[in-house]
């Protein structure tokens, strides 16, 4: 068993006990937020200023929690560069495992301020919803004649024009304050982004992901257009639940609209670098010798393109097809550690 | 004994009491202090109607303190100087309670000084509804046209 050099493990804890302060500061921010938002919430909900206040109060602390982080980090990162005496890629490994739990701890906090966010706003859009629900009830008489006129739905949230059946003047019936909040508002969107937070986490996973990999398939590609689409798909059907004109049509044509810039860069870029790859990578999948010989034999540089493949297999976390593709595209034992060290080593 | 050193003394004396927590409460170095001035600690009834009455953020008790003052103040032994020293002290005290009471500014300060400002609270109203009417006739509008369908002018106005 190898012993780890103890200056190692000095730094790990150190920056372990940072972690944890850090994590401490979170929970404290957390149960202040959420006293706050219930403060608001009780004090004044229609209008959104408070409210905002709070939750940008939140963000620009958590934001400077998370310099804090990266400057704790570089802080650190310098004492791995006075460490004497420690094997070179001992060394690499060690670091690069730290740096991965130091983005892992700026995506926590990151999470956390969302997490706050999105509950406080969601619970002040439940308020507000409750207070458009009594502005339905509420009568309106024709302010020519005096007679109630009777309010179609949609009065609740929009304005609509309505004859009086008693002296046939057209009343345009307008929403209350707080219906007009909750739709035209935030409050509609506050509880559509509460029902897509899990689909939104999804897709920054999916996105981390994505950008981690250097050899991008257009299966990756699917992917990640999957997670967007999910969750887009997940706020526009929270919007259908809590807006009562919103249609298919509107969530067809939010999705769309959401998705567009999508479609016209990620979706457009490099499809045949991508379609490329995507064979290689099926064909180490598969096994078969014979499908990664011909995979390499229709590549421009033949040696060039084992090494693209085998980056792109050990990124997936391959590591026995790596090694069995070393075999079949005659690659040294000295390339394959490297590309495993490269890949250890990148702190993602 | 001059004003100077008894001056740094109530600075040194309010450094260790602004240091006790709980709030309103008796840490081992203001024990040591309180002992060293031959002060008494208040009695724990007096203590817990001091604490809630004073609202304290940090620090050990007003009284406590002042009564530590007070020694330092009698050992200058000079009457005239007693005096100077007691008058300094009636303006140091208001100090430490504020010292005391101050809490940090709330990172929603800002934004609960706006919920209960209520700025816009005039601007909520109910569901209602208004009528276009001709600002010749005062005649209602009775369709989706805009022309007067009593005397005919051409687009109603309020």
């Amino acid at each position: 068993m190898t012993m780890i050099d103890p200056r190692l493990t000095a730094l790990e804890k150190r920056w372990a006990a940072f972690a944890d302060k850090v994590r401490g500061r979170v929970r404290e921010i957390a149960g202040e937020a959420d006293a706050a938002y219930r403060e608001v919430i009780a004090t004044d909900v229609v209008d959104g200023t408070a409210l905002s206040g709070v939750s940008s109060a939140i963000k620009a602390r958590l934001i400077a929690l998370r310099q804090k982080i990266d400057e704790s980090w570089r802080t650190i990162d310098t004492e791995y560069d006075k460490l004497d005496g420690v094997d070179a890629r001992t060394l690499g490994r060690f670091r690069a495992k730290e740096i991965a739990s130091s983005r892992r701890l700026g995506r926590e906090v990151e999470r956390a301020t969302e997490d706050i966010v999105v509950r406080g706003e969601a619970a002040a859009a439940r308020a507000l919803h409750a207070l458009a629900e009594q502005e339905r009830a509420v009568p309106v008489n024709c302010p020519h004649c005096g007679a109630p006129v009777a309010r179609p739905p949609e009065s609740w949230s929009h304005a609509v024009n309505v004859a009086c059946a008693s002296c046939r003047a057209i009343v345009t019936m307008m929403p209350g304050t707080a219906a007009m909040m909750f739709v035209r508002g935030s409050g509609a969107i506050s509880l559509a982004r509460e029902a897509a937070h899990a689909a939104w986490h999804a897709l920054q996973d999916a996105e981390d992901a994505w950008r981690r990999l250097r050899k991008k398939t257009l299966d990756d590609l699917a992917r990640f257009e999957a997670a967007h689409r999910a969750y887009w798909q997940a706020y526009t059907d929270a919007m259908a639940r809590v807006m009562p004109s919103w249609t298919a049509q509107h969530s067809a044509d939010e999705i769309r609209g959401k998705m567009s810039w999508f479609y016209d860069t990620t979706g457009k870029d490099d499809r045949t670098v991508r379609e490329n790859y995507g064979a290689g990578v099926a064909a180490v999948a598969s096994g078969d010798p014979a499908r990664v010989q011909q995979w390499l034999s229709v590549q421009r540089d033949r040696a060039g393109a084992a090494e693209d493949l085998l980056d792109a297999v050990v990124e997936r976390g391959w590591s026995d097809h790596a090694r069995w593709l070393a075999q079949v595209a005659g690659l040294s034992r000295e390339a394959v550690d490297d590309t495993f060290y490269y890949f250890e080593t990148r702190g993602d | 004994m001059t004003l100077a050193d008894l001056a740094d003394e109530l600075g040194r004396l309010f450094d260790v009491a602004l240091e006790v927590e709980p709030a309103g409460g008796v840490n081992d170095a203001w024990a040591k202090v309180l002992a060293s001035y031959r002060v008494a600690p208040v009695d724990d009834g007096e203590r817990e109607a001091a604490r809630a009455q004073l609202d304290l953020a940090r620090g050990a008790l007003p009284a406590e303190v002042a009564a530590c003052a007070r020694v330092a103040i009698g050992r200058l032994g000079d009457p005239r100087m007693t005096e100077a020293a007691s008058e300094l002290w009636r303006g140091v005290e208001p100090k430490y309670l504020a010292l005391a009471t101050a809490r940090p500014k709330s990172m929603f300060a800002f934004a609960m000084q706006t919920a209960h400002a209520k700025a816009r609270a005039s601007w909520a109203r109910p569901p209602g509804g208004y009528v276009l009417k001709c600002s010749r006739c005062g005649g209602p509008r009775l369709d989706e046209q805009l022309a007067c369908k009593f005397c005919g002018k051409d687009a109603l106005g309020t």
